[in-house]
């Protein structure tokens, strides 16, 4: 890696990469925790959850029924955690977070009940690989890229354009002058959260077969979604999307120019400075609740 | 006896039910106690700052790391035990530097510092932003374990051996130090800091409109938090005489957490009651560590869902009602 052209190829060519896999995770967080402002760590479990299904269910039902039947059974358990612990708390943000992270618990342990502790794999559905200059990119890790580009403008597009879209966007603002001009706030914040369960388990089963699951598999990708919602500012999903390529590009110029070991640490140091220095994003406008 | 309020008169109970269970009790038992007491600190210490002043922390243990690490490498300098493996070992030894109560002091120096650092973030922050913060602030610290290895032993940890000859002494001193923590404690929030972390908690608005200085209280919630729980990590080395990279594990701030929570937060003796609490049936729930986890979540959610005063509070209102 000695070449200065290479590396410089490897860290744009990475960046993009890691940038489309932290958009695909971060974009359903940015929704539920940025756009509606629900503090839920469930999310962690969804993303867990999905996983697992989709490694049951691949050897038995194949590659695309499994995939869609993974990211479908997680409805069902955003809707529960909707409407028997959310709905009741949501007056109170800190037990809202408290109570979703012990539904985030009770999934991991569940899997650790059901699967076992150890590190399972699930085999790569895209095969091949790609070469640029001396870099491989396996065809798995490639295709998140476009994936996560539509994803993201499809989430634009639904928020800007469309009737729920909107109602969500206004129920984010003002949940009460939503409701008296007739929108049902209770069913909006639900679609809200089941559609942001829904991208984290399409972002889990599109990365699965990349690294190992494991029970706890859903709290690293989590706090790569916090960093990069925080970075693009509370509340704004395209800077979601523009912070996640950004952030891609930075964690890959210190794996490549310093070492691989240093890169959370980067991570997390700027998560926090932003935090303190500018709590609104480096590309956000407003400041967060 | 009827004047005492009824927090303390569990405490009480629980301390000396503690206690003479420790004169019949074989070593296995004696390990869950000493535990039992060495998280109801840090639990507690976790409810000081959240319960009371509202900062809700995710990253405790990197105060319980700092005291962790700060003894098992302070301990580590001249002893033969770490020379094998860690340039530390081969350093002249120092007297001072293992003395047990200087590197308790040590350690709880280096917590404020740190809780400083991530008081400063809690001015600024609050809510779920705070947590996520403290919680990174903890996975940092892991990561550099990992990087300075040839300081900290990476994952393989620093062996420094027992601090007391008999299993009964540390037990003994376990009940000390959390009879002086929860006295100090309760001390604290019975005074008008108490008042002034609550009044912080509750509206920091209506409590700066009236002279409380905010960020002052936040970092004297955040230096104490920080001070305890360190010495409770120190004391964790001293007791079982090692220290790796598990005692920074983010499990460790969630357990405290559903500690302080289940036993009812706000109350400083609900973390005791929710550690002793997790820790026994932990043990007799032997049978399959999965089952005791999902127990443990759903029993949280419950809590947190139904009675937010946890058990403290189930009982306070189970014997209101028997006395009607």
């Amino acid at each position: 890696m000695g070449d200065p052209l290479q590396q410089l190829i490897s860290i744009i060519l990475f960046g993009v990469l890691a940038g489309g896999v932290f958009s695909l995770f971060a974009l359903g967080l940015s929704l539920v925790f940025g756009v509606a402002k629900i503090v839920d760590l469930t999310y962690a479990g969804y993303i867990a959850i999905a996983s697992y299904f989709l490694f049951t269910l691949e050897p038995i039902v194949g590659v695309l029924a499994s995939v869609l039947l993974s990211v479908a059974l997680t409805i069902p358990i955003a809707i529960l955690v909707e409407r028997f612990i959310i709905r009741p708390l949501r007056t109170s943000e800190i037990q809202v977070m408290m109570a979703t992270f012990g539904v985030a618990l009770l999934i991991q342990y569940s899997i650790t009940g059901i699967w076992g502790s150890l590190a399972s794999a699930v085999p790569a559905y895209f095969s091949g690989a790609l070469t640029v200059g001396q870099s491989v990119v396996s065809m798995q890790q490639f295709v998140q890229l476009p994936i996560g580009l539509l994803i993201s403008i499809g989430v634009i597009l639904f928020l800007g354009y469309t009737k729920h879209g909107k109602a969500i966007i206004s129920v984010s603002q003002d949940s009460i002058a939503s409701w008296l001009v007739g929108i049902n706030v209770n069913s909006i914040m639900a679609l809200t959260i089941v559609l942001s369960a829904v991208l984290a388990a399409s972002a889990a089963v599109l990365s699965a077969p990349i690294s190992a699951i494991t029970p706890s598999m859903g709290w690293s990708p989590f706090i790569t979604a916090f960093i990069v919602v925080v970075f693009g500012g509370i509340g704004n999903v395209k800077g979601t999307v523009i912070a996640s390529y950004m952030y891609g590009l930075i964690l890959n110029s210190v794996n490549v120019l310093i070492s691989p070991s240093w890169s959370d640490i980067v991570g997390i140091t700027l998560l926090v400075t932003i935090l303190i220095l500018k709590p609104s994003g480096v590309l956000g406008t407003r400041a967060p609740a | 006896m009827g004047r005492l309020p009824l927090p303390l008169i569990v405490l009480l109970a629980f301390l000396l039910v503690s206690g003479a269970l420790s004169l019949v009790a074989n070593s296995y038992i004696l390990t869950i106690l000493i535990f039992s007491n060495i998280f109801a600190v840090s639990a507690a210490s976790w409810d000081l700052l959240a319960g009371y002043a509202g900062q809700l922390s995710f990253g405790n243990v990197a105060f319980y790391g700092v005291g962790a690490y700060t003894v098992g490498i302070l301990h580590c300098i001249g002893s033969p035990l770490c020379a094998s493996y860690i340039i530390l070992g081969s350093l002249p030894s120092n007297p001072w530097l293992s003395n047990p109560i200087v590197e308790v002091m040590v350690g709880g120096l280096v917590a404020i510092l740190l809780s400083f650092v991530i008081g400063f973030a809690g001015v600024r922050l609050s809510g779920p932003y705070l947590a996520l913060a403290t919680f990174a602030v903890a996975l940092v610290l892991q990561h550099l374990i990992t990087i300075y290895a040839s300081i900290t032993g990476g994952n393989f940890g620093l062996t420094v051996g027992p601090l007391f000859p008999d299993i009964r002494y540390t037990y003994a001193a376990s009940l000390l130090l959390l009879v002086l923590a929860a006295s100090f404690m309760l001390i604290l929030v019975n005074s008008r800091y108490g008042l002034y972390f609550k009044a912080i908690r509750d509206d920091q608005t209506a409590a700066q409109a009236v002279g409380i200085n905010p960020t002052k209280y936040k970092l004297l919630a955040f230096a104490t938090s920080a001070f305890l729980t360190s010495v409770a990590g120190s004391f964790a080395v001293f007791a079982f005489g090692v220290v790796n990279s598990d005692v920074l594990g983010y499990n460790n701030s969630l357990l405290w957490i559903e500690m302080s929570v289940t036993g009812g937060s706000g109350t400083v003796v609900g973390a005791i009651i929710g550690s002793y609490f997790i820790q026994s049936l932990t043990e007799l729930l032997r049978l399959s560590h999965a089952l005791s986890l999902l127990i443990f979540s759903i029993l949280f959610i419950l809590v947190v869902r139904f009675s937010p005063g946890g058990l403290l509070g189930l009982l306070k209102r189970l014997l209101r009602r028997g006395v009607r």
